[in-house]
């Protein structure tokens, strides 16, 4: 699976299928699931390890990163950047991580200064911060600053199709996104399948 | 040793072996089905409405 890979299902309408993985043993079960795209979510940090939002480090991440990527063979990996850290920490995380993308959420600014570095970027932004007319703008800035991926979360129905609608590049959805036009983005771990959530 | 008792690794998909349980085997079933529900576009479980 590559970047193009997820461009052409974009373009064919085929949903892309993408879960959080916080371990290595998660890791090698969503890739033999056949899933698309695994993503290291910080939320390693507050649901698995009982921290504080926002608490998470970037060795911290880099940590889990390795490990899921030793989990990985078929499917996209890609690593969250923790808040407050840098375009420099997003190559950290790709060269010493493994992560073949970052996700980002974070102003289209830090997306292009990631992107400049030719790092593919995963940049996220939420339904709930804006009228679907000021999403489908936020959506097409990130485009325009290099995005790679849209994680749109909380999408609703109405800006959830048009954000898909509106730019080229692959969009996103968890948490009560629009499962019409986009691809899906659930949380995995072995340990709490009982707990898939949106 | 909880960590073998309840199948948790993904060694387990591949495992005769008896446990308590195999949360390995479940676990992969449940992203299967989940994976099938994206790519049909279908209401997903746990999901609250958009």
């Amino acid at each position: 699976m590559d970047l193009a890979a997820l461009q052409q299902m974009k373009r064919e309408g085929k949903k892309i299928v993408a879960v959080v993985a916080w371990d290595y043993q998660a890791a090698q079960i969503a890739d033999r699931a056949g899933v698309d795209l695994v993503s290291v979510g910080d939320s390693v940090g507050v649901n698995l390890w009982g921290q504080q939002e926002g608490e998470i480090t970037l060795g911290e991440m880099l940590i889990v990163c390795k490990a899921v990527r030793r989990g990985v063979k078929r499917a996209l990996l890609s690593c969250d950047l923790p808040e407050r850290e840098s375009a420099d920490a997003a190559m950290r995380l790709v060269e010493e991580g493994g992560a073949d993308l970052v996700k980002l959420f974070a102003s289209p600014e830090l997306v292009r200064a990631v992107a400049q570095r030719g790092i593919p970027v995963f940049a996220e932004f939420h339904g709930d911060q804006g009228t679907p007319e000021s999403l489908v703008k936020r959506a097409k800035h990130l485009e325009q600053a290099g995005a790679s991926l849209l994680d749109f979360r909380h999408s609703g129905s109405e800006a959830g199709a048009a954000v898909a609608k509106a730019v080229s590049i692959p969009v996103l959805g968890g948490l009560a996104a629009a499962r019409g036009s986009m691809g899906g983005f659930e949380c995995c771990t072995p340990r709490s399948v009982t707990q898939l959530r949106i | 040793m909880l960590h073998a008792a309840i199948g948790y690794a993904a060694s387990n998909l591949n495992s005769e072996a008896e446990n308590y349980a195999n949360v390995a085997q479940v676990t992969l079933k449940a992203i299967a089905a989940y994976a099938e529900d994206v790519r049909a576009g279908r209401h997903l479980k746990g999901q609250r409405p958009a």
